[in-house]
């Protein structure tokens, strides 16, 4: 089990370098670079470059990589924003907290409601329900995020009056943005419920559950419910992973100064550091979701449970 | 089950129908059977005409752009059906020639993105394990894991503000996911019998990929792509909303409702049009692929 | 004579609505079965016979699935008149099913020792969790099977432990009608007689009654003591096990059934299959159903429905060949 985290952990590292490299070529495709966006167009060109020497950016491009890549690997250094000049992973963890409490409102809304509608339109499947519930999702699935937060503006805050517009100070500011960024993975967890669900009553074992007298409830939440969870659980994990990685829209019709809002500015402003930063941030953080969903799987599944326990044992045998 | 399916082929020649095109036939007779599937069908050709039309009705100087201040904020009336925006444009004006814009855009991206997916889906999948099939696979894995939108905000902001850049920038941010499902159809197709046989002729390995193959992938390509234009329209409003996408005065939808933003406390009619115009789109092709891919593949349905 | 028929099937219309069609699968089925007894329910594949043990239990796939017409008399009640709730009470307590793919018929996320307590915990019979686990200890010896392993799952058993699991699960609760369909079908072949025999031997020791469908008439020769043979969703003959094998008089379809098996007394060049498919059940021939295939089709098969005829005893023909007699 533990070489099985280390290996996955491990294989992490070449996506790692690569998405540094990808987004490092990104970044130096345009003239112009951080020093003159940060100093404006009337700065003095000895200003300029004053500050260009401190940022490090003189150089060729495979020097300044090579250089910023040394520094990760070395000391661990993930250079420090040219913008407010503090280390990156501060500025990251600052914006961080933001983006957890609305991923996390927006995971609850759109796991718990998503998997509660799939199994009831699963369970009436072709009735009036299971049409209404099909057609919410269809529009849900068709409408754009950034449209519904501003709709929803407009109802709770403009008409209604209840909801904050827009930032981040209380638990009320993040309601609507949380609604707003569920939308999508709501329609996504109910189709995915609704499939699966459907999928397993078709089983054999299902027939044989109902044959043996066992309850309709019980047939449902513990014959088909327990089989259907593992693609929810899978998309529930991806949809954690997307949503940490900051909803770069939500975030700006919302006000949240979270880690999209600090992405996007940082690109604008080619803040390089901060941006890969973010992005390896991002994706260690969802490879660890992934990685956390497969060993939950083995909970759920027996079969997946005894692939463990082999490789466990596997490992005991080549340590003795 | 099978002899179901046996007695309808039979039904088939009776009535003349021509045997070459009994399979396209047969998709189209399923997927009109699902009236969801042809109202989005209906809506959507609806919308094509309206976006061929639209240049011959109207002026884009005159009608779209012109601004007449006097004229602002008119709420919806007869004359102006959605009302006037903040420079006193016709907003239904405006809406009718943005789904030039949104199509346009939204088709190009995936030309782009469906082309490169395929050429590098079926090389991996094609030379599954190879060298070439690694390399091309981990640098996917590398581009899915930075989040498509901002890898997509990062190649604007690198190419420059243009229509042919967004189209680029956000066609080679969804060619990841496009090649790993043409991969995938690849490498199901790869191990069937009529593959095996063209190898067993001796057939070059580049004719049998794109004789053979591709065109057995063709169906859940075209149903991806369906589905891949209405994300892309997504897409393009969102990026257009904050004001990466397409500028000001082009009508695109997310533009206009990225104009409308700043006025909605007051004015909150103008973000209303836009947002259906783009919702309508979406769900058209959305329902458009749905019922393809059922009707292409009768037993994936529920 | 009457009260001792466990089950009296009467007039059974059952039918699928598909999205295409309606599929006639069951029309104008009449059985019954005396307490103790073993019927074996022989067709070929489509005929029918899984959805007759389907509608006797009110399994059939919701919504799709419905029963348009007849009576299932059960220990003197009427199944199709019962409430949901008295229906469930009956399914595995009273009347048990055995599907025909132990492979699938098990849940893979539990363990066999919950499955087979599962009904007994449903039906109230016993009272504690101490006792139902006592219980599931012993049908797993009485299957065969050693007792520790009820905290096994599905995918640690091979597939004739399965069948036996599967067994152990259909007869914890003594159930006085066993349903089993096509039970050894998906068992290696040294495996079917196990099988078999564990089943037969169980029947004796608990005194179930038994409906065992199959397409193999080997098996109904072994095990069962009257035979009911099923073509197009009615039965088209039936009788004892010595009216089916040796008796005189036949239906066409079973003397084409029996021709199609390979007989070692009898020397023959080749074995004689039976003209023609077995009709599409959404668009069923009019008259007798077998007509089209018939040899010995007349006028009158096209156009009315045969009529039972009793040529003796338990022993009926469904046959217009047979009417003047």
């Amino acid at each position: 089990m533990v070489k099985f985290i280390i290996k996955r952990l491990l294989m992490l590292i070449p996506v790692l370098l690569g998405i540094s490299f990808i987004l490092f070529s990104i970044m130096n495709l345009t003239p112009g670079d951080a020093a003159t966006l940060l100093l404006g167009d009337s700065a003095t060109p000895e200003a300029v470059e004053t500050l260009r020497q401190q940022l490090g950016l003189n150089g060729g491009f495979f020097e300044r990589y090579f250089n910023y890549i040394g520094n990760i690997i070395l000391h661990g250094d993930f250079g420090f924003s040219y913008r407010t000049k503090n280390p990156v992973f501060d500025e990251i963890f600052i914006r961080f907290s933001y983006t957890v409490r609305l991923a996390f409102t927006a995971i609850a809304i759109s796991s718990i409601l998503g998997v509660l509608l799939g199994i009831v339109s699963a369970i009436k499947q072709y009735s009036k329900t299971d049409n209404i519930i099909t057609a919410i999702t269809l529009i849900l699935t068709s409408m754009p995020d950034f449209w519904l937060g501003l709709m929803l503006i407009i109802l709770f805050s403009v008409k209604l009056g209840v909801l904050p517009i827009s930032g981040a100070t209380s638990w009320q500011h993040f309601i609507l943005p949380g609604f707003t960024a569920a939308a999508n993975y709501l329609a996504n967890t109910i189709r995915m419920s609704r499939s699966s669900m459907l999928e397993v009553s078709r089983m054999d074992y299902i027939r044989t559950a109902r044959a043996k007298g066992v309850p309709e409830r019980d047939v449902i939440f513990k014959h088909i419910f327990k089989n259907a969870l593992m693609p929810i659980v899978t998309l529930v994990g991806v949809n954690m992973g997307w949503q940490l990685g900051g909803t770069i829209i939500i975030e700006q019709v919302f006000g949240i100064p979270g880690i999209g809002s600090l992405m996007i500015q940082s690109i604008r402003l080619k803040d390089v550091p901060i941006v890969i930063g973010c992005v390896m941030f991002i994706a260690t953080l969802s490879s660890i979701i992934n990685l956390a969903t497969d060993i939950l799987y083995a909970y759920i599944d027996p079969r997946l449970r005894a692939k463990f326990v082999t490789t466990k044992k596997k490992a005991v045998k080549s340590n003795g | 089950m099978a002899e179901i399916s046996l007695n309808k082929n039979k039904i088939d020649e009776s009535t003349g129908e021509v045997k070459r095109r009994g399979q396209i036939a047969s998709i189209w007779f399923r997927f009109k059977k699902n009236k969801l599937a042809l109202a989005g069908l209906i809506i959507f050709v609806a919308l094509v005409i309206i976006a061929f039309i639209s240049p011959l009705i109207l002026d884009y100087e005159t009608d779209i752009i012109t601004q007449e201040i006097s004229n602002r904020f008119q709420g919806p009336s007869l004359e102006h059906l959605f009302g006037t925006d903040q420079f006193g444009r016709d907003i239904f004006k405006r809406i009718l020639w943005g789904s030039r814009t949104s199509m346009f855009v939204g088709i190009g991206v995936v030309a782009i993105s469906l082309g490169g997916g395929a050429i590098i889906g079926s090389i991996s999948g094609y030379y599954e394990g190879s060298v070439a099939d690694n390399v091309l696979m981990r640098l996917c894995d590398m581009f899915l894991a930075i989040p498509g939108t901002l890898l997509a905000i990062a190649l604007v902001s690198a190419f420059g503000n243009s229509i042919p850049n967004l189209m680029l920038a956000l066609g080679i941010s969804t060619m990841p996911k496009m090649s790993r499902i043409v991969r995938s159809s690849v490498l199901s197709l790869k191990n069937q019998e009529f593959v095996e046989a063209a190898i067993s002729c001796g057939t070059s390995d580049a004719r049998i990929m794109f004789r053979h193959i591709l065109p057995n992938a063709v169906g859940p390509m075209i149903v991806e792509g369906t589905l891949s234009v209405a994300r892309s329209i997504i897409s393009i409003a969102s990026m257009s909303f904050i004001g990466l996408g397409i500028q000001p005065p082009n009508p695109e939808w997310g533009a206009m409702l990225s104009e409308a933003k700043t006025q909605m406390i007051n004015y909150p009619y103008l973000v209303y049009a836009p947002g259906f115009a783009i919702v309508l789109t979406v769900m058209s092709l959305t329902l458009i692929g749905d019922g393809l891919r059922d009707a292409l593949d009768p037993k994936m349905k529920n | 004579m009457d009260d001792e028929k466990l089950l009296d099937i009467r007039g059974l219309y059952t039918q699928y609505d598909t999205d295409d069609d309606v599929v006639y699968a069951v029309n104008n089925l009449s059985l019954s079965l005396s307490k103790g007894r073993t019927l074996g329910l022989v067709g070929e594949t489509g005929a029918g016979k899984t959805t007759t043990c389907l509608s006797i239990l009110r399994l059939l796939p919701d919504k799709i699935g419905k029963i348009t017409a007849g009576e299932i008399y059960f220990d003197g009640k009427n199944l199709i008149d019962l409430h949901e709730e008295d229906m469930r009470q009956i399914r595995g307590n009273d009347i048990a099913m055995i599907f025909q793919d132990p492979l699938s018929s098990l849940n893979p996320v539990y363990t066999v020792g919950m499955q087979i307590g599962e009904a007994l915990k449903y039906h109230g019979i016993y009272k504690n969790e101490k006792e139902i686990d006592k219980r599931v200890e012993e049908m797993l010896e009485l299957v065969g099977l050693p007792k520790e392993r009820k905290n096994d799952y599905p995918h640690q058993f091979s597939g004739g432990m399965k069948q036996r699991v599967v067994i152990a699960m259909a007869l914890a609760c003594e159930p006085k009608l066993l349903l089993a369909d096509e039970p050894t079908t998906a068992l290696d072949v040294t495996i079917q007689a196990q099988v078999l025999k564990l089943m037969n031997d169980l029947k004796e020791h608990l005194n179930t009654s038994m409906i065992l469908v199959t397409h193999d008439l080997g098996i109904v020769a072994e095990t069962c003591e009257d035979v009911a043979v099923m073509y197009a969703g009615s039965i088209i003959e039936k009788g004892s096990a010595e009216d089916i094998f040796n008796g005189e008089n036949h239906h066409p379809y079973t003397v084409g059934l029996f021709a199609s098996i390979p007989n070692l007394k009898v020397k023959t060049r080749r074995l004689k299959p039976i003209d023609g498919l077995m009709p599409d059940p959404a668009n069923l021939p009019k008259g007798c159903t077998f007509s089209p295939r018939c040899p010995h089709c007349m006028d009158i098969c096209k156009t009315e429905e045969p009529p039972c005829v009793m040529m003796g005893g338990e022993h009926m023909i469904k046959c217009h060949l047979f009417t003047s007699k």
